[in-house]
C-alpha cells in the first residue's frame, strides 16, 4: 500500500481547482449539463422546455465568465425570452403537452443512437487534444499574444478611409503585454490594425479603438458589428433579410386555412369565396 | 493554429500546465469549456434522434446550438479574437428564425393530427 | 524428286474460267428477264412449243400436254378425247406425286407447274445458246492449252532415262496478288496469288469438263425447255463450271479452295432447283451440310500444310508440292513424335475428299441429291464434281505417298465404299437411284487405285468413268423424260422399241460399265484391279484380298446394271397403252450428246488400253495416257519402283475380269429380260427376306446419321438451349438484373421514411467525417 501523500502536496494539487472561476464554471457547467440532460429524458414536453430554460440559464452565466457581456444577455433575452416562449405557445396551441407513452416504432433506434452519440462524444473529445497546445490565459485573463491574421474585407472601404486595401491589421500591436486592463482608447490591440504587414501603422477605425477587455461589452460588439472594415456588416444585413423572410414564412405556415384553400393561398371555387376574375375593383368588399 | 510570436510563444510554454485540464493562472483550461460543449452537443444529438415527440427534437437541436455558441465563444476568449463572439451572434439570430419557420411547419404538419408522433410522418418511405 | 518443269507464262489461260462466269453473271442479271414473256398466253399451243420444234414430228399427239404447264388450268380444254385419258393418267400419276406418295420411290422430276409467267421461246433459246456458247468457248481454249501442254511435255522413253526425261510443262497464268499480310508476331508473311496452273493432270480435266459440260449444256436445253426457272437453271449451270475449272486449275491450294467450295455452292442451288418440293430441299441441305464436314478437315489440313511449310502454293521452287517431294515432310506433328502423325494432312485431305466424292462416311448425299434435275445429277454427280476429290487426291499424290497408313486407309475405305453402294444400288427401284450408287461404287475404285499408288489409272478411270456414267445419267433422263417424269421403273418397261436411240445408247453404256472388252469401262477397271492385286513382292501396294472384293464388285456391277436396263426397257409394259402412245424419243439437242458419249465410250479405252499386254501387243501406245499425265501422277519412275508385272498374273487377272463380267451381264440380261413384271422376287418374298430389306434401307446408314447426328444435334442444341441459354446466360444477364434490382430493393429499407433514422445517418457520417479529418491531422502532426 503506496503512502499516503502528505497534506502539503494535497493542498497544492487541490488548489488550483478552488479560483473563483474555476468553481463557477463547475458549478454553472454541472447545471448546465444537469438540464440539458433532464430536458431529453423528460417525457412531458412542458417539463423539458422548462429544463431547457434553466439550461440556457446556466449557459448564459457561462458566457459571461467567457467576457461576453452582451451575448449573456441576448442569450437570456432572445433565447429564454423569445425562442422558449415561442415553444411554449405551440405547445400549448398544439395540445402537444402530453406526454407520448406509445411504444417505438423503431426498436433499435435508441440504442444505436445513445451508441453513436457517445462514440461522437469520444471521437469529439479525442480531437481537444489532437493538437500541440491550447492557448492559456494568463493572469489576468488575457490572451496569448500571436500574429493576427484578419480577413481582407471591405478593400473600398479600406480605402476610403485612406487604406492600402491589402493587409487589413496583419500586424499585431506589441504592448499589450505591459497594457493592464483598461488602458483603452486608442492603442490599438487586438482586431482592427489596419496597418500594412510588417509595419506599426496605426489608422484609427471603429474596432480599433476597443481594447481587449471590451470585447464583449456592447460597445465592443457594436463597434465590431459596423465597422466597415470588418467583415460583419454584410451577414447583418444578410440576417435582417432573413428574418423578415422567416416572419412571412411562418405568417403563410401557421396560418389557419378556409376550406378549399391550398396553401398557396388561392382561392378555389370550394372555398365559396369569389375568384379574383369575379372581383369588382372598387365594388364589394 | 497560427504560428505565435517568439515572446508569446515563450509566454505559453512557461505557462503551460502540466496537462490541459488543469487549471492554469487560475483560469478555467479552455479544454473543460470544449469538453462541455461537447458533451452538451451530444446530449442534443441523442436527443433529436431518441425523442419522438417533435417539439423535444426541436428544443434538441437548440441544445446543440447553444453548445457550438458555447464552443465559439470559448474559443473567441482564448484566441483572443472577437469573430467568435460575432458568429455567435449571428447563430442566435439565424436560430431565432429558424424556430420560427420550423414551429410553423410543425403547425402546419401536427394541426389537423391526432397523435403527435414524428414517426408517423412517413410518407417519403420506400 | 520432281523433274524439273517447263514454265510458260499464258494470259490466255484466264479466259478458260472466264467464260462460263461470263455466261453466269449475263444470265444472273438478264436471264429471267429474257426468258419471261410479259403476255401470258392462252390455250394449248405455247405449252407443246416448249418442248421443241422436232417433237411434234416424233409422236402425232403435239397438242397434249405434255408439257406440264398449268395441267389444272388445261383439263378443260382438251380437244383429243383420246389424249384425255392419257392426260388423266398423267395428271393423275403427278398428282400422286405431289400427294406426296413414296411408293413410286419418289416421283424427283417433275419440277412446277408453269401457272405463272410463261416462257418466251425466243429467250429461253437465246439464253441456253449463252450458256451452252460460253462453256464450249471455254473446251476451245482448254484444247488449245491442251497442246501447248502436250507439245512441249516430255515423253517417258524418248529421251532415256534421267531426270530430263520427265519434264513436265506447266503453264501459269500471270501472276496476280490476291493478298498479302505481312509477317508479324513472328508468324510467316501469306502471300496469296490468284494464279491458275496448267499442267497435263489439269489439261485433262479441263477437257473432260468442258466437254462434257457441253454436251451437257446441249442436253439441258432440250431436257429443261419447259421449266419456269430456266435461266436459274443455266446461271447456275455456267457458275458450277466456273468453279469446277477454279479448282482444277488453280495453282495454289487456296485458289483450290474456293473452287471447292464454290462447287459445293453449286450443287446446293441445282440440287434445290426445284425448290418448291421439300424432299428437294432437303436433299440440298444435306448436300451441303455433309459436304462442309469434309471441307472441315480439308481445311485443317490446308492450315496443318501452311504451319509447316509457310505457302499454299503448290508448285515452284517453295511450293508444298516441290518440298514435299524433296522431303521436307513434318515427321513430328503436335509433338507426338510418331511417324504416323506425319499422315494427318493427307488423312485430313481425304476426309475432305470422302465428302466431295461421296464416300465413307460421307456419301449419304449423293443419292439424295438424285432430287435435282437430271442433267444436274450427270455433270456434277456424275463426271465433274464428284472427281474433285480423286482429282485432289492425285493432284497431292506427293503428300500422300509419304504415308502409308493414309494410303490404306484410302484404299480400304474406297474400296469398302465400292462394295457397300453396290450392293445397294442392286435393290434401288429409282433409276437415277441405281446410277448414283453406281456413281458411288465408281468413286470407290477410283480411290481404291489411289490408295495403291496408281494414280494415273484413277485418273484414267475418272475420264472412262465420266464418259459412260454421263451418258448412262443423260440416257435416264432421257427415258424419264419419255416417260412424262416417272422414274420408278417398276412402272417402266418395253420401252425398247419405242426410244431406239436412247436404248441403243444406253447399251452401249451399260456395256461398258460392265466392264466388257473392248469398251473404256473395262481398260480403266482391269488397271485398277491388277495395280490392287500386286503386292510388295511386285513393287506394289496392292494385296490380294483388295483384288478379290473389287473383283466381286466388278461382278456386282452389271448385275445391277443389266437389271436396270432390263426393268426399263425390256419385258412387259407396265403402263396403259395410252399412256404408250405418248412415248417419244427426245429431241436431237438431248440425243446429239448421247451418241457422242456412246462413241466415247466405245473408243474411250484405246487411250491406255494396257491390258492388251496380256495378249501380247506391246507398245508406248498402251500406256499413252500414263505418258501424257507424266510426274503429275507418275512416282514409280523417279522412285525406281516400277510395278514388276508378270505375265502370266496379268493373263490371268485379265481373263478373270472378263469372265465375271461377261458371265454376271448374260446372267442378269436373261434374268430381267424375260420378266414379264421386271421382278425377280416378288413383293412379298421381299417384304420378308431380311437381307434384302437391309440393302434397300441402304443397309441402315441414314438412319443411323439421323438418330445420331441429326437428333443428337437436335438433342445437344435443346440442350443448350435450356440450360446454356435460359439457365447461364439469360441467368447470368437476368440475374445480374435481378441482384442489382435486389440489392438496390435491400438499399430502399434505407429510406424508412422515418426522420429520425435520417438524422442517425447523419450522425454516422458525421462521425465517419470527424474521424477521418483527425486521423489526417494526427498523421500530418506525428510526421
Amino acid at each position: 500500500m503506496p503512502p499516503l501523500p502528505d497534506p502539503e502536496s494535497i493542498r497544492l494539487a487541490i488548489l488550483p481547482f478552488l479560483a473563483p472561476q474555476v468553481l463557477l464554471f463547475l458549478t454553472f457547467g454541472l447545471g448546465a449539463l444537469a438540464t440539458a440532460v433532464t430536458m431529453v429524458l423528460y417525457p412531458n414536453p412542458v417539463r423539458s422546455a422548462l429544463f431547457l430554460v434553466l439550461n440556457l440559464f446556466c449557459v448564459a452565466v457561462l458566457y459571461l465568465l467567457l467576457n461576453a457581456y452582451f451575448l449573456a444577455v441576448v442569450q437570456v433575452i432572445v433565447y429564454a425570452g423569445a425562442i422558449m416562449v415561442l415553444f411554449l405557445f405551440v405547445i400549448m396551441l398544439l395540445n402537444l403537452g402530453t406526454p407520448d407513452r406509445s411504444k417505438d416504432v423503431l426498436r433499435w433506434q435508441q440504442p444505436v443512437a445513445v451508441v453513436g452519440g457517445l462514440v461522437f462524444a469520444l471521437v469529439l473529445g479525442l480531437s481537444v487534444f489532437s493538437t500541440r497546445t491550447l492557448p492559456v490565459l494568463d493572469e489576468n485573463g488575457l490572451a496569448p499574444e500571436r500574429q493576427k491574421r484578419t480577413f481582407n474585407a471591405a478593400p473600398q472601404a479600406a480605402s476610403m478611409l485612406g487604406m492600402s486595401p491589402a493587409g487589413v491589421g496583419s500586424a499585431a500591436g506589441r504592448d499589450t503585454e505591459t497594457d493592464t486592463d483598461g488602458s483603452a482608447g486608442g492603442s490599438p490591440v487586438g482586431n482592427g490594425v489596419s496597418a500594412a504587414e510588417g509595419e506599426n501603422e496605426q489608422v484609427p477605425t471603429l474596432a480599433s479603438k476597443i481594447p481587449v477587455t471590451e470585447h464583449g461589452t456592447v460597445r465592443g460588439i457594436g463597434a465590431n458589428l459596423y465597422d466597415p472594415t470588418q467583415p460583419w456588416l454584410f451577414p447583418f444585413e444578410a440576417t435582417s433579410i432573413l428574418l423578415l423572410v422567416a416572419v412571412i414564412g411562418s405568417v403563410v405556415l401557421a396560418k389557419r386555412r378556409m376550406p378549399g384553400e391550398s396553401l398557396a393561398g388561392s382561392r378555389t371555387a370550394e372555398a365559396g369565396l369569389a375568384t379574383p376574375d369575379e372581383i369588382v375593383p372598387g365594388g364589394e368588399a | 493554429m497560427e504560428p505565435m510570436n517568439p515572446a508569446g510563444e515563450a509566454a505559453l510554454q512557461a505557462a503551460t500546465a502540466v496537462h490541459p485540464l488543469i487549471p492554469v493562472n487560475g483560469q478555467v483550461p479552455l479544454a473543460w469549456y470544449l469538453i462541455l460543449a461537447t458533451i452538451l452537443f451530444t446530449v442534443g444529438v441523442v436527443g433529436v434522434l431518441v425523442k419522438r415527440n417533435p417539439i423535444v427534437i426541436f428544443m434538441s437541436v437548440e441544445l446543440m446550438l447553444n453548445a457550438v455558441n458555447l464552443c465559439l465563444i470559448a474559443f473567441g476568449r482564448y484566441l483572443g479574437n472577437i469573430g467568435g463572439q460575432m458568429i455567435s451572434i449571428f447563430v442566435m439570430a439565424v436560430a431565432a428564425a429558424e424556430v420560427a419557420v420550423g414551429l410553423g411547419i410543425l403547425i402546419s404538419i401536427f394541426r389537423s393530427r391526432e397523435s403527435i408522433n414524428v414517426d408517423e410522418v412517413n410518407l417519403m418511405q420506400g | 524428286m520432281e523433274p524439273t518443269a517447263h514454265e510458260i507464262v499464258n494470259p490466255l489461260l484466264w479466259l478458260i474460267p472466264l467464260f462460263p462466269l461470263l455466261g453466269f453473271l449475263i444470265i444472273a442479271f438478264l436471264g429471267a428477264g429474257i426468258t419471261q414473256s410479259p403476255k401470258p398466253v392462252v390455250g394449248a399451243d405455247p405449252h407443246g412449243h416448249g418442248h421443241g420444234e422436232e417433237h411434234h414430228t416424233v409422236e402425232g399427239s403435239s397438242e397434249l400436254p405434255l408439257a406440264r404447264g398449268a395441267e389444272d388450268a388445261e383439263e378443260a380444254h382438251h380437244v383429243d378425247t383420246g389424249a384425255h385419258d392419257a392426260h388423266d393418267a398423267h395428271a393423275h400419276g403427278g398428282h400422286d406425286a405431289h400427294g406426296g406418295h413414296d411408293a413410286h420411290g419418289g416421283h424427283d422430276d417433275h419440277g412446277h407447274h408453269g401457272h405463272e409467267a410463261q416462257t418466251n421461246p425466243a429467250g429461253t433459246r437465246l439464253v441456253g445458246a449463252i450458256a451452252t456458247l460460253a462453256v464450249l468457248a471455254s473446251f476451245v481454249v482448254s484444247v488449245l492449252v491442251f497442246f501447248q501442254v502436250a507439245a512441249s511435255g516430255g515423253h517417258a522413253g524418248a529421251e532415256g532415262a534421267g531426270e530430263a526425261a520427265h519434264a513436265v510443262t506447266r503453264i501459269f497464268s500471270p501472276y496476280f496478288t490476291w493478298m498479302h499480310v505481312p509477317s508479324m508476331a513472328g508468324l510467316p508473311a501469306l502471300d496469296l496469288s490468284f494464279r491458275l496452273a496448267v499442267d497435263p493432270l489439269t489439261a485433262l480435266m479441263l477437257l473432260v469438263v468442258t466437254g462434257i459440260g457441253t454436251l451437257i449444256h446441249l442436253y439441258s436445253t432440250g431436257y429443261m425447255a419447259q421449266e419456269n426457272g430456266y435461266a436459274r437453271y443455266f446461271g447456275y449451270l455456267n457458275l458450277f463450271v466456273f468453279f469446277m475449272l477454279l479448282l482444277i486449275m488453280g495453282s495454289n491450294f487456296l485458289v483450290m479452295f474456293v473452287g471447292w467450295e464454290g462447287v459445293g455452292l453449286a450443287s446446293y442451288l441445282l440440287i434445290g432447283y426445284y425448290y418448291e418440293r421439300k424432299s428437294a430441299g432437303d436433299a440440298s441441305k444435306k448436300a451441303f451440310i455433309v459436304n462442309r464436314v469434309g471441307d472441315f478437315a480439308f481445311l485443317i489440313a490446308l492450315f496443318l500444310i501452311f504451319k509447316h511449310f509457310g505457302t499454299f502454293e503448290m508448285f515452284g521452287e517453295n511450293g508444298v508440292l516441290s518440298r514435299a517431294a524433296a522431303g521436307d515432310w513434318p515427321i513430328n506433328y503436335l509433338g507426338t513424335g510418331l511417324a504416323a502423325a506425319s499422315g494427318l494432312v493427307p488423312l485430313l485431305m481425304f476426309i475432305g475428299a470422302t465428302g466431295k466424292s461421296a464416300q465413307i462416311p460421307l456419301y449419304v448425299w449423293l443419292p439424295d441429291a438424285m432430287e435435282g434435275p437430271t442433267p444436274v445429277s450427270a455433270l456434277i454427280h456424275a463426271a465433274t464434281m464428284v472427281t474433285a476429290g480423286v482429282f485432289m487426291v492425285c493432284r497431292s499424290h506427293v503428300l500422300f505417298l509419304q504415308s502409308p497408313e493414309t494410303m490404306t486407309v484410302v484404299a480400304v475405305i474406297g474400296l469398302v465404299t465400292c462394295f457397300l453402294a453396290a450392293t445397294i444400288g442392286l435393290v434401288q427401284n429409282d433409276i437415277k437411284k441405281v446410277l448414283a450408287y453406281s456413281t458411288v461404287s465408281q468413286l470407290g475404285y477410283m480411290f481404291l487405285a489411289a490408295g495403291v499408288g496408281a494414280f494415273s489409272m484413277a485418273m484414267f478411270h475418272v475420264t472412262t468413268h465420266a464418259f459412260f456414267k454421263a451418258l448412262l445419267f443423260l440416257g435416264s433422263g432421257s427415258v424419264i423424260h419419255a416417260m412424262h417424269h416417272e422414274q420408278d421403273m417398276r412402272k417402266m418397261g418395253a420401252l425398247a422399241d419405242k426410244i431406239k436411240t436412247t436404248y441403243r445408247t444406253m447399251f452401249i453404256g451399260t456395256l461398258a460399265i460392265a466392264g466388257i472388252p473392248p469398251l473404256a469401262g473395262f481398260f480403266s477397271k482391269d488397271e485398277i484391279l491388277l495395280n490392287a492385286f500386286l503386292g510388295p513382292e511386285y513393287n506394289g501396294l496392292g494385296h490380294w484380298s483388295l483384288w478379290l472384293v473389287g473383283w466381286i464388285v466388278a461382278g456386282m456391277t452389271p448385275f445391277y446394271m443389266w437389271r436396270m436396263m432390263g426393268k426399263t426397257f425390256m419385258g412387259e409394259a407396265r403402263y396403259s397403252p395410252e399412256f404408250a402412245k405418248t412415248i417419244h424419243e427426245s429431241p436431237p439437242s438431248m440425243t446429239f450428246p448421247l451418241i457422242v458419249l456412246a462413241g466415247l465410250s466405245v473408243v474411250g479405252g484405246f487411250l491406255n488400253p494396257a491390258a492388251l499386254a496380256a495378249i501380247g501387243i506391246h507398245g508406248d501406245w498402251l500406256h499413252t495416257f500414263e505418258h501424257f499425265l507424266g510426274s503429275t501422277t507418275n512416282w514409280r519412275e523417279a522412285a525406281g519402283k516400277e510395278l514388276n508385272i508378270p505375265h502370266n498374273i496379268e493373263l490371268g487377272l485379265v481373263l478373270a475380269s472378263v469372265a465375271m463380267a461377261v458371265v454376271m451381264s448374260l446372267v442378269a440380261w436373261n434374268l430381267y429380260k424375260r420378266r414379264k413384271d421386271g421382278v425377280l422376287l416378288p413383293e412379298p418374298q421381299k417384304a420378308g427376306n431380311r437381307l434384302y430389306q437391309t440393302l434397300y434401307n441402304k443397309w441402315g446408314v441414314d438412319d443411323i446419321y439421323i438418330n445420331v447426328f441429326v437428333r443428337g444435334g437436335k438433342r445437344l442444341s435443346n440442350w443448350l438451349w435450356r440450360f446454356m441459354d435460359v439457365r447461364v446466360i439469360d441467368g447470368t444477364v437476368n440475374g445480374i438484373a435481378a441482384g442489382i434490382g435486389g440489392f438496390a430493393n435491400s438499399l430502399k429499407g434505407w429510406q424508412s421514411g422515418y426522420v429520425r433514422n435520417y438524422a442517425l445517418s447523419i450522425l454516422v457520417g458525421v462521425v465517419i467525417v470527424v474521424v477521418a479529418c483527425l486521423v489526417a491531422a494526427l498523421r500530418a502532426s506525428a510526421q
